[in-house]
């Protein structure tokens, strides 16, 4: 991606051009986008006309993540046939385009990439939708109350690893290009895409640095990774477990979470369905045994794990954090846990003493990528120039 | 409910769900908000974290028990002995609120007679709770600017559920707190539309807004309205229906939505009024124990599949919108009874449910204002007067509904069924977060059916020990009802003498344990106390 880096090209695009982009777009693919609902909740939503998208928003209230594994799906449809079974496995080849995902989020995506697209078993229906998708990626012009996505170099923009990545300037966006996907989305579409002028790039570098200059990290993540797995921070996770009222809500929200369960249901005498749902390591019985045996029943057991997982496992299994910075469960929570908070108390300037001082960013947008630990805590393309 | 209109003028909630959030103190009684009502007891958190102080009185050391600065542990059945000694302790110290009390209420007087009987150590004898801890908990709100108080069926699930209510009423006068933020008295409903079924007059003896059926001027209006004339008498109760269909003096029913085979108590009974009944009709989106019974069943649509309204425990009209089509032969509810209406020759011509909401505005003061398109984004929380009124979010601000708050002197009774030697402890029944009343719906919800996959039995260690009922193994409660065989949870959240079970196990059901002694009043049962005895199984 370091050579990548030397040829990304880069395009203008005109604010009053990007519905009409969205239009043209539509004409090949589907096209989902943020939209504003009657109770002024932003989701995104496959656009029936681009007047819908709305890009002045912060967040939508989940992550675009159903669009790759949908809370619902059909693995295989089976009938019997005589005394054998027929089996149908339904993969969808639908090509979509995902606009106005923040940057957040398409890191999120490359977490599944590696998770539930990579590895040993990589999973078909995933990877048919995910080759089928494009995303048109979008900075976000500061770092939104709860978002703390620079902690963990998530945000609020991206420099490599999207498909089409736009900053607002003035009079419109910068349009960067980062894939293949992407060469594909706007090859044809000279119309809206026009050239860039270098002061524009200059705009585009100065967005990205202002969205970041009012932020500053609560938090040093590998004081807290240093926490976490050395079992300490009992307290911080008691206090967790109490106040957790077992909804699952950050779990559904969270854009990286991808717990599932499979099960078979009857269509008829002789016919059935097997779905795949999602669902939560925050519930008991996610991992209760055959037995009655289970290893997480107590609440602050899931608690802790919920944290590994994100902060510790995902770096060994993904090379990845599992978490984006996006804040959504902090909104989600019904018992007011504020993982910025948990953060701060588990590693935190004041609370370790190997983080920082207390208000200085962890992550200097002028300075080279401070990771937790080298290369292994990076995150792919994930900071501003 | 009853309670609440006799005290106050109104049987809802005084206050609204986003306003516990700013209670400097809270008073939760018979109410395990973050189990059954997530959402309430997130504001309770958010209060707490404000610095609020929080008092549960609960018999099971719940969640939000644990999240209180003080749990006051007492026997089911003991809500009046605690809350007099309560206002015993506020009144003696002087903490009560002289000027709320003469401007805005009456019969004080009449109630410190009763109350005066209910020193501390009385109370703590009955309760089970320390002295200390009352007299405590009685300083904490006396001296609170202004005390929140939540309770739910902990309070109403008795046969002196209306007396506890009354109960609670007079100790928030006492404290002078209600028509004031941050404060009041909230029943919290445990279902999306139980208030809205209320308002609409799914009740024996009202119209909807609680106009009363025996006024003559009141329904006079409906009979002109409907074009019918309507019978002066207040109806039956459902807890009396059954009671009378047994007997054999009620003929038919139609259920919507309800599955009294699981939700009412003592099984057996309500097995025998059903079979008795000459005809029976049941509604509802899936097969029930009760459907099993029907002669004839409609299949009804879910909340996904219909347009109309949900009114929720702050008095606020929701709109609902359709989103997916029913299956097969399902309806939307107001189709399958406009349906037979029309079959059976009355005038139901209405081709959706907002004409229906524009009728009912016409006829119910209090829902003079709602119109289907006032309801986006936010609803609007009754009295609404009219369609220019933005909606009560407070009551009795001024004055009480009724005009003066009214004190209802109480003593404690004890519960119908008391623990005996063949049945000597309490079995308290009630609901938890993975499962949802008859479990209909959760039950059929793989993942939530995979939380709670069975009926369980909450005992406490020292019983357990002395029973030789082991930890994760079978124990059989019986009450002179029935018996079930259940898994034992042996935990101190219930104290010793006390056991506690879920009801929404239609495979062990327990209410065939479950006392159907009513309330003389509000007609509702005592689902949470009756006597009964454990064995290892």
């Amino acid at each position: 991606m370091q050579e990548a880096k030397a040829i990304i090209p880069e395009y203008f695009l005109k604010a009053d051009d990007l519905l009409p982009l969205l239009s043209a777009l539509s004409r090949s693919a589907r096209v989902i986008a943020p939209v504003r609902s009657d109770w002024g909740e932003v989701f995104f939503q496959p656009l029936a006309s681009a007047e819908q998208a709305t890009f002045d928003y912060e967040n939508a209230v989940v992550a675009p993540k159903d669009l790759l594994l949908p809370q619902t799906e059909v693995l295989a449809r089976y009938r019997r046939v005589g005394s054998s079974y027929q089996v149908e496995a339904p993969i969808e080849e639908q090509p979509q385009v995902i606009a106005g995902i923040r940057s957040c989020d398409l890191c999120a995506v490359q977490i599944w990439d590696e998770a539930i697209g990579g590895g040993k078993y990589p999973d078909p229906y995933y990877l048919a939708r995910r080759r089928n998708t494009t995303f048109i990626s979008i900075a976000c012009p500061t770092v939104f109350e709860k978002h703390f996505c620079p902690a963990l170099e998530a945000g609020p923009t991206l420099e490599s690893g999207f498909d089409l990545h736009l900053t607002a300037i003035e009079g419109g966006f910068t349009a960067q290009v980062g894939s293949e996907a992407g060469l594909r989305l706007v090859k044809g579409q000279g119309k809206f895409l026009r050239p860039v002028t270098p002061a524009q790039v200059e705009q585009r570098k100065r967005a990205a640095r202002d969205s970041v200059a009012r932020f500053a990290a609560r938090f040093d993540i590998a004081a807290v990774q240093r926490t976490l797995s050395a079992g300490e921070g009992v307290e911080v996770i008691d206090d967790t477990a109490m106040r957790c009222q077992d909804c699952g809500g950050c779990l559904f929200v969270c854009p990286t979470c991808s717990c599932f369960d499979v099960r078979d249901y009857p269509t008829g005498a002789d016919s059935g369905e097997r779905l795949r749902t999602w669902d939560t390591c925050a519930y008991a019985g996610f991992t209760r045994m055959a037995g009655g045996v289970n290893p997480s029943q107590s609440r602050d057991v899931r608690a802790r794990r919920r944290l590994m997982h994100k902060l510790v496992y995902r770096l060994e299994s993904e090379g990845l954090l599992g978490c984006v910075g996006c804040g959504r469960c902090i909104v989600a929570c019904l018992g007011n846990i504020d993982i910025v908070d948990l953060l701060e108390r588990l590693g935190g300037p004041s609370g370790h003493p190997e983080a920082g001082p207390s208000g200085s960013p962890l992550w200097d947008p002028e300075g080279p990528i401070r990771g937790p630990e080298g290369p292994k805590g990076g995150r792919e393309g994930a900071r501003a120039e | 409910m009853a309670g609440l209109a006799t005290s106050f003028g109104s049987g809802a909630m005084t206050n609204s769900i986003d306003d516990v959030a700013e209670a400097p103190c809270i008073f939760a009684i018979g109410c395990n908000a973050p189990e059954a009502h997530p959402v309430i007891g997130w504001r309770v958190r958010t209060a707490k974290d404000r610095g609020a102080i929080l008092i549960v009185a609960d018999p099971r050391r719940t969640q939000l028990a644990q999240w209180a600065d003080l749990h006051l542990q007492l026997y089911p059945g003991t809500d009046i002995a605690l809350l007099n000694g309560l206002m015993y302790v506020i009144i003696s110290e002087g903490l009560h609120r002289r000027d709320f009390i003469a401007q805005r209420t009456e019969g004080f007087e009449d109630m410190w007679k009763v109350v005066s009987g209910y020193p501390p150590d009385r109370a703590a004898g009955i309760t089970g709770i320390p002295k200390e801890q009352i007299i405590q908990a009685a300083r904490m709100m006396g001296k609170a600017d202004r005390v929140c108080t939540l309770y739910t069926l902990g309070i109403t699930e008795h046969v002196v559920g209306t007396h506890n209510v009354f109960s609670i009423a007079n100790l928030a006068m006492t404290l002078g707190s209600v028509g004031k933020p941050g404060a009041g008295v909230n029943p919290l409903r445990g279902q999306n539309n139980v208030q809205g079924s209320c308002d609409m007059g799914a009740l024996p003896n009202v119209f909807p807004g609680y106009q009363s059926v025996t006024d003559g001027a009141i329904r006079a209006k409906f009979e002109k309205a409907w074009g019918v004339s309507i019978p002066p008498k207040a109806g039956l109760t459902v807890s009396d229906m059954l009671i009378q269909a047994r007997q054999g003096n009620f003929k038919a029913m139609y259920i919507v939505g309800e599955d009294p085979m699981m939700t009412d108590p003592n099984r057996e009974h309500v097995r025998q009024a059903l079979e008795s009944l000459d005809f029976l009709v049941c509604q509802d989106i899936f097969m029930n124990a009760t459907s099993e019974l029907a002669d004839v069943i409609f299949p009804a649509g879910s909340f996904a599949e219909k347009d109309g309204t949900f009114t929720n425990t702050e008095r606020r009209v929701q709109l609902v919108r359709r989103a997916i089509p029913s299956p097969g032969d399902a309806k939307p509810d107001w189709q399958i009874i406009c349906s037979l209406g029309e079959a059976i020759g009355l005038r139901m011509p209405y081709s959706h449910p907002s004409q229906m909401m524009d009728e009912m505005a016409s006829l119910t003061p209090s829902y003079g204002g709602v119109r289907h398109n006032r309801l986006v984004p936010d609803g609007l929380q009754w009295p609404c007067p009219d369609e220019s009124h933005p909606g009560t979010p407070l009551l009795h601000r001024e004055k009480f509904t009724r005009g003066l708050g009214k004190f209802m002197a109480v003593e404690h009774e004890p519960p119908a069924e008391m623990p005996d030697d063949e049945y000597p402890l309490m079995l308290s029944t009630g609901r938890m977060l993975f499962h949802y009343n008859a479990g209909a719906m959760t039950r059929r919800t793989p993942i939530l059916q995979r939380e709670f996959p069975r009926n369980f039995l909450q005992i406490n260690p020292a019983d357990a020990q002395r029973l030789g009922v082991r930890r994760n193994g079978k124990a059989t409660v019986t009450t002179r009802r029935g018996s079930l065989t259940v898994d034992a949870q042996v935990t101190d959240s219930v104290k010793e003498g006390v056991v506690w079970m879920p009801f929404h196990f239609a495979e062990s059901p327990a209410n065939v344990l479950t006392n159907d002694a009513l309330c003389p009043i509000a007609r509702t049962a005592e689902y949470k106390v009756c006597a009964a005895k454990v064995e290892p199984a």
